[in-house]
């Protein structure tokens, strides 16, 4: 079941019915079955699978916790990590790589014929895999207690806003929300719809309004002028961002309706002057995870440049693979671990040209935000493309400044929409970095964490009432009603 | 309960809201259709009262150009033709323009615009209220939408007609032409590009026929044309023939006389083709030059000089 279909536009209010009617553990009850009647709607027999990875991690925790010697204990956390990547590789990666070890045979004089296996990739296992495989992690650090009600943690695996495109909210921060009962809040349904309102508009206005005309140009890039090829790319950034932003939005608000903080995982991550921070700004959530599982475990940035530089690269090629099979998110992972190192290197450099030309602090800083934004659109290009080739001619076809003309640029009404669409999302991003804006959104609920979202502040019910029948209003005059899917659901 | 109570009553606020500012807003983008000079605006008002016009697809709209056909025709022409615009819809668009002014001495239909599918049909609810048969045509073709559209009445701006309605508010839209030119490699493509086929739909062979009724009720001279294509795109249609054949036959139920203007392989240049569909600008001009060589519409001038003095 997709957000922007009108199956979940039915779902939500019977759902929403069954889960403040009841309390307790009947609660629970009805948070497990909403999300596996919302996950069985796209392919029920992989409701196994997902039961699977919850009952095997929820059994390694308590074990885990019960387990005092470290042998076993290391030997259980392995179990669990191999398993879960175990599943994660053999849906997603197996004829990825038996095809490159094929062409590497190949290549080497050794021909090898594979015929590619139809593996069907389930839905969200990217995230529900990381989200178990932390909890076992966290509960062999002994940072994590171990959740001993079965019906409690297979709930929090499989809640239905975060299931399929994340955000990856880990045990840490959702089992003990999750101990509390969560009565209709007035204030805070009003947050949800502000932040699901939000949502729909960067997935049904902007992104899928940029959609077409990316795909377009990124299905035959030499049909395309340079100019035409580069506003493609600008499109991308911004289809992509919105598409997953308005996704993680839409979840959290959702969350936020039935009591639940799951933080946030996009803050205006293109106005980041530096590829650390943008890090800190960009799928919040899988960065974080990837920094505290993978990027420190592996040294840090303890060790000197050299091992600091293995430590970025390695987390960075992974990360991209996580994206999906194929050496072009790879590339993509790559090329923002280099930009890391490269950063580590150049940033002293940068800030002491900075004090001798006595650069005024506001154009140093417009000038890193327009480079990091471009290399950062450098990187969509292989994230986009399906082939290094594709990317490649994407590349030389904009860097041979051919045709330069907007007159050269097919659907001309369809781009100025697009670029007003985008101009009102900077709008709207600028504002909040308005001093006196600089506070958190949503209004604090007793005994939860207070967010912060990159939207203005939106604080009394009238206001909220006026920003969600504006997004209404967008939705109706710029929606595209066709029911696109979201791109991370690839993943 | 309060709390229930107070979100009861903003979500009843939320669509008192909402409902008036769709209206209040809708009213205000209302103005921009009204009061365009868009085609698809200008026609429903009277004031054009032009002696050709012309019907069609892109490639009505590449194929001939107004003011060019202005300049050679000494007669005031416009231009109905819009890209991927099927016969249906254009039949719409002429009654329309024939609602508001008087009937024009030669109608020239592009009739390649017989096999397009009905795709604009989303984007007629922009002019559903302003155009009955328009708005006909969107409910058919998408009714629940068209239901939407009723409730929510923003939801006919969601359109590119309205763009260009927005664009052309206060400048003419009938001089639209192509400056791109095919590169080499498309031409060398197009030689080697799969066939393909020229399959008029039913529903547009209907309008077709309708259209030929009403230029003969209303004593319109009507011409059939097939505008240009790259030649080597054309030698990879299979039954260009035989179109112009089942074109013919189903006109010929009204007017044994008419007959199809065939020019699909006139203009040989590539350099005179924007893509293998479409003339560029200078393809149109040369065209022109051909069409008034043929006499195509001097004969029409002597003809409509006779009939109407």
């Amino acid at each position: 079941m997709l957000f922007n279909t009108w199956t979940f536009v039915i779902f939500l209010p019977l759902f929403s019915l069954a889960y403040f009617a009841s309390g307790g553990r009947v609660r629970l009850w009805v948070m497990l079955i909403g999300s596996l009647i919302f996950y069985a709607w796209w392919d029920w027999r992989f409701l196994f699978l997902l039961l699977f990875s919850s009952i095997l991690d929820y059994a390694l925790g308590i074990l885990l916790e019960n387990a005092q010697d470290p042998g076993i204990r290391k030997r259980l956390v392995t179990l669990s990590v191999a398993v879960n990547l175990g599943l994660l590789g053999f849906f997603k990666y197996f004829n990825f790589f038996v095809q490159s070890a094929v062409h590497v045979s190949s290549a080497l004089g050794l021909p090898v014929t594979y015929d590619a296996w139809r593996i069907v990739l389930p839905v969200g296992i990217s995230f529900y895999v990381f989200k178990t495989m932390s909890y076992t992690i966290d509960v062999y650090r002994r940072t994590e207690k171990a959740e001993r009600d079965l019906l409690r943690f297979t709930t929090f695996v499989v809640f239905f806003p975060e299931l399929v495109a994340g955000p990856i909210v880990r045990a840490s921060r959702m089992l003990p929300q999750m101990k509390r009962d969560h009565r209709f809040n007035y204030t805070r349904t009003l947050d949800g719809l502000t932040l699901i309102a939000s949502g729909y508009v960067r997935k049904v206005a902007i992104a899928d309004s940029l959609a077409p005309l990316v795909d377009i140009r990124f299905a035959n890039p030499a049909a395309h002028s340079s100019l035409s090829l580069l506003i493609g790319v600008y499109f991308y950034a911004f289809q992509i961002y919105c598409d997953f932003s308005g996704y993680s939005n839409i979840a959290i608000g959702l969350a936020r309706i039935f009591g639940f903080d799951f933080g946030i995982n996009f803050d205006r991550p293109y106005w980041s002057e530096s590829f650390s921070e943008f890090w800190t700004r960009w799928h919040i959530s899988l960065s974080s995870w990837l920094r505290d599982y993978l990027y420190i475990p592996l040294g840090g940035n303890r060790g000197g440049t050299l091992r600091t530089t293995r430590n970025l690269m390695l987390t960075m090629l992974l990360g991209g693979l996580w994206h999906g099979a194929n050496w072009t998110f790879v590339a993509w992972g790559g090329l923002h671990g280099l930009y890391l190192v490269l950063q580590r290197l150049l940033s002293p450099l940068y800030q002491r040209a900075v004090r001798a030309l006595r650069i005024p602090k506001i154009v140093s800083a417009l000038l890193l935000i327009f480079v990091v934004f471009h290399l950062t659109c450098l990187g969509w290009i292989f994230f986009r493309a399906e082939t290094f080739a594709r990317a490649w001619e994407v590349i030389t076809d904009i860097g041979s400044m051919t045709d330069m003309s907007f007159a050269a640029v097919p659907q001309k009404f369809l781009v100025i929409k697009a670029v007003l669409l985008i101009a009102g999302l900077v709008f709207v991003e600028a504002a909040t970095f308005l001093p006196k804006q600089r506070r958190p959104v949503l209004a604090p609920i007793p005994g939860e964490t207070v967010t912060v979202s990159a939207h203005p502040p939106i604080r009394t019910a009238a206001a909220r009432l006026a920003f969600v029948a504006a997004s209404v209003w967008v939705l109706l005059v710029f929606g595209t009603f066709s029911g696109n899917t979201f791109i991370y659901f690839q993943f | 309960m309060r709390e229930l109570r107070k979100a009861g009553l903003w979500a009843v606020a939320l669509v008192l809201v909402v409902l008036a500012g769709d209206r209040l807003a809708s009213a205000v983008l209302d103005q921009v259709v009204q009061r365009s000079r868009f085609r698809f605006s200008e026609i429903q008002r009277p004031g054009i009262d032009a002696d050709i016009v012309i019907v069609g697809d892109s490639r009505g709209v590449t194929s001939i150009n107004v003011p060019v056909v202005e300049k050679i025709a000494g007669r005031r022409t416009y231009s109905l033709c819009y890209n991927g615009m099927a016969t249906k819809i254009g039949e719409a668009l002429l009654d329309d323009y024939l609602d508001h002014n008087r009937p024009p001495r030669l109608l020239i239909v592009e009739v390649t615009s017989l096999i397009e599918p009905m795709k604009l049909s989303p984007e007629l609810k922009t002019y559903a209220k302003e155009s009955p048969r328009l708005g006909a045509i969107y409910a058919e073709e998408h009714p629940i939408a068209a239901r939407a559209a009723r409730v929510f009445h923003l939801l006919r701006f969601n359109s590119e007609l309205y763009l260009r309605a927005l664009y052309y508010l206060r400048r003419s839209d009938q001089d639209w032409s192509n400056w791109a030119t095919i590169s080499p490699a498309d031409v060398e493509g197009a030689r080697s590009a799969p066939t393909w086929r020229l399959d008029p739909t039913p529903g547009n062979l209907d309008a077709l026929e309708r259209i030929v009724r009403l230029a003969r009720s209303r004593n319109i001279e009507l011409r059939l044309l097939v505008g240009p294509y790259l030649p080597q795109y054309l030698a990879r249609a299979v039954n260009a023939g035989p179109f112009i054949a089942a074109v013919e036959q189903r006109v010929h139920r009204v007017d044994p006389s008419l007959h199809v203007w065939n020019y699909a392989g006139a203009v040989g240049e590539p350099a005179l083709f924007a893509d293998v569909l479409h003339l560029n600008d200078r393809g149109t001009d040369a065209f022109m030059r051909i069409l008034q060589r043929d006499g195509f519409f001097a004969e029409m001038a002597q003809r409509a000089s006779l009939r109407r003095p």
